[in-house]
């Protein structure tokens, strides 16, 4: 009986020395380690975080770069597994964020570290557009460096179909409703506008862009972060019927579509015109598309950069600080700008890197424009929406994809912003 | 005696552990459903039912309860049923029956993400293989959408669980009916019964055994389906195809409402005890007692 019973208490020390050990391997890495979680895994998104590894390995040789440890921790599933070790208190030295309500999570969980020197050290406030200040600072601190702008109010064309109709590329939201319906009646068999909302993200970009040219800069920023009473706003019923009257243009079978599906359509030609961030250049490239031959783009509307930043956010608590620190310093860099945004198809935060660096009209627009343009972040990534709100405006939005009808669509994003405390939730962007 | 018993104790410790460390989990998630938590960082403040009584006002939690019923009949009845006749048939077949067992079972080694990416394709409305046969053969396929309609949206992705699931009920009842005594059914032959009364008179209920078994894993598998709509229409188009699993992701990890997401996990536990377990004894009762 003693036997086995000083048999049963080696089992129980075992079994709890057999978790405490592998926690503290978790816990306590080498402090010659920059540990990064990132979802730059794609085609081309690697290419670009693998040039500023190489330039970070360059200004710190001895330092071993750990990309996302965790097995499986990359591309969609990064978020839940950071999520899971932020709770543990087992952070990496820094992660890809967004800003605005996207970051505020982190902040108000207490899981992310003040970064202001980094910032002053590289007067990095006189070097971007107010906007990213706005929308990176929380009660008047910054958390992350910026490393992109990935520009989001662009319209992508088939550059034939629209010669072939005869239009030209449109500039504001009439002249899309009518490049629809001109392309509609001279070429019933395609449809105008191509979606893909497998993702349904994707459809909050098209609500963004009615607020945004219904109302304006103004009205937007205040449609999305609850600061209008949606039951009665005139502008945003105005809003939400300019989107209805764009449903019917749209490729119809849009729910199987993700956002790569749904631009080759303007390869294949079963849509004209595609409403998508920047990012779709770098993949019309990569399928053979020659740009200002096969396609174009066009900003609507043309006198306000909308878009989001790509950020490294620092955790509190990282077991290297110091490699973490230096990582953010060195993205501070018009060098490190440039290097990274020239392989991403981005532009940089940085108004200091001139706009002829890039090779492509489109970024060569989008660098000058956000240097001289008012600018806005967009409504999910740019984080002007809270991740609550924004996850309900998905279902509803793509509900009324498929229903049309107005009056329902407000009243049940008026219940959303309410339920999820819109307001309330966003009101540190308008703290002075 | 006592000797083996406190050594088996002593082996079962490690397991004992990560049970005991699964039910705490279970009781965490019990008592975040009664909290406000909301953001990454748990607020242990207990509101009481609100999460609930939010939840059941969603239109959106009725469309996922709907879909789940949906699942649970025509997901389990089409695919027990039809695995019972294929089996019945495949046991007159002789030794061909090897062959083909095997080609049915063959989908079940494919993972949902697997099905899914297979029948996304293959439902495609523009370039999918259904409708480019379809439309081969002189059909107008403009107005067929798939998994793109929804109304008919859910009910094709049921149709590729239903492949993928087949071959499992197939076995399941393929070994059932080889372990009839043969008597039964040469008795019942010479009583002169038809097929079609051998069929479900004798052997289905003689084998209600494989029927208990066969449906539980199926309704189970319908509980958690989450994999195929995440990787088919995440729960698109609009919400037409979201079931509760995906919902309580989608709560939880999108929206960060960690209370609304814990409350939904437990009417998913709630619904799943209260279909699984009634049936479960019924089942066994009747096996008992037949």
């Amino acid at each position: 009986m003693r036997k086995s019973y000083t048999f049963m208490v080696v089992m129980v020390l075992f079994t709890v020395a057999f978790f405490a050990f592998s926690s503290v391997s978790f816990a306590q890495p080498s402090e010659k380690e920059f540990i990064i979680f990132h979802y730059w895994t794609a085609g081309g998104e690697k290419e670009a975080i693998n040039a500023l590894f190489e330039m970070y390995q360059e200004r710190n040789p001895e330092v071993k770069i750990v990309e996302n440890p965790v097995a499986g921790g990359g591309g969609e599933t990064m978020l839940a597994v950071l999520m899971s070790n932020l709770a543990a208190g087992i952070p990496p030295d820094t992660f890809q964020d967004h800003q605005g309500n996207q970051q505020k999570d982190y902040i108000d969980a207490g899981y992310l570290d003040i970064v202001d020197d980094i910032w002053i050290e590289a007067n990095f406030e006189e070097r971007i557009n107010p906007m990213w200040t706005k929308t990176l600072k929380f009660s008047d601190h910054v958390y992350s460096v910026p490393i992109n702008a990935h520009r989001t109010n662009w319209l992508w064309y088939n550059k034939k179909v629209l010669d072939e109709v005869g239009i030209k590329a449109p500039e504001t939201y009439d002249e899309l409703l009518e490049a629809c319906q001109k392309i509609k009646e001279a070429k019933p068999e395609i449809s105008p506008l191509a979606l893909g909302s497998r993702e349904k993200v994707w459809v909050t970009y098209l609500y963004d862009m009615v607020l945004l040219t219904t109302g304006g800069p103004d009205f937007y920023e205040k449609a999305n972060t609850g600061r209008i009473d949606f039951l009665n706003d005139p502008t945003f019923r105005q809003a939400m019927e300019r989107f209805a009257a764009l449903i019917p243009y749209i490729y119809p079978w849009h729910a199987t579509k993700s956002w790569d599906e749904a631009a080759a359509l303007l390869k294949t030609g079963e849509s004209a015109m595609y409403w998508m961030g920047d990012w779709v250049l770098g993949y019309y490239l990569s399928i053979g598309m020659e740009p200002e031959v096969d396609f174009s783009a066009t900003a609507i509307p043309s006198d306000v950069w909308m878009g989001h930043a790509d950020t490294f956010a620092f955790p509190s608590g990282v077991p290297n600080p110091n490699n973490a620190r230096d990582w953010m310093r060195m993205c501070t860099t018009p060098e490190a700008q440039e290097a990274f945004n020239l392989i991403k198809g981005s532009v940089t935060i940085v108004n200091d890197v001139p706009p002829d660096v890039y090779p492509d009209p489109y970024r060569q627009r989008s660098a000058n424009d956000l240097g001289t343009l008012r600018a806005v972040c967009d409504g999910y990534h740019g984080g002007m929406m809270t991740p609550a709100f924004a996850s309900e405006i998905m279902d509803i939005l793509t509900r009324f994809l498929v229903d049309e009808e107005v009056d329902a669509a407000i009243e049940d994003i008026a219940r959303a912003a309410e339920r999820t405390q819109l307001a309330e939730d966003c009101s540190w962007f308008w703290e002075e | 005696m006592k000797y083996y018993k406190s050594y088996g104790i002593a082996f079962l410790v490690p397991i004992l552990l990560i049970v005991g460390i699964f039910y705490g989990m279970l009781i965490w998630d019990f008592a975040a459903a009664f909290t406000s938590w909301q953001g990454l960082q748990p607020t242990w403040e207990f509101v009481g039912f609100s999460n609930f009584s939010r939840l059941f006002e969603l239109e959106r939690f009725w469309i996922n309860v709907r879909n789940n019923l949906l699942w649970l009949v025509f997901f389990i009845v089409p695919t027990a049923l039809g695995g019972f006749v294929l089996a019945y048939f495949l046991s007159n077949l002789g030794r061909a029956e090897n062959v083909f067992w095997k080609i049915f079972l063959f989908p079940m080694a494919l993972s949902f993400v697997v099905t899914g990416t297979l029948w996304a394709w293959m439902y495609d409305p523009s370039s999918g293989v259904i409708n480019t046969i379809l439309g081969g053969i002189g059909i107008n396929t403009s107005r067929l959408g798939w998994i793109a309609d929804p109304k008919i949206a859910v009910y094709c992705m049921i149709l590729s669980a239903f492949w993928q699931y087949l071959g499992f009920s197939l076995v399941l009842y393929l070994g059932a009916i080889k372990g009839l005594p043969s008597e039964m059914i040469e008795a019942a032959k010479v009583d002169g019964a038809s097929r079609f009364k051998i069929l479900f008179r004798i052997i289905f209920p003689n084998i209600a055994h494989a029927t208990l078994i066969c449906t539980t894993m199926l309704a189970i598998t319908t509980l958690k389906v989450f994999d195929l709509v995440w990787i088919m229409t995440r729960g698109g188009p609009g919400v037409s195809t979201e079931v509760l699993p995906y919902l309580m992701y989608r709560l939880t990890f999108e929206s960060r409402d960690f209370g609304m997401g814990a409350a939904t996990s437990i009417v998913m536990l709630i619904f799943s005890a209260a279909i699984v377990i009634p049936y479960s004894l019924w089942m066994l009762g009747k096996w008992v007692r037949a």
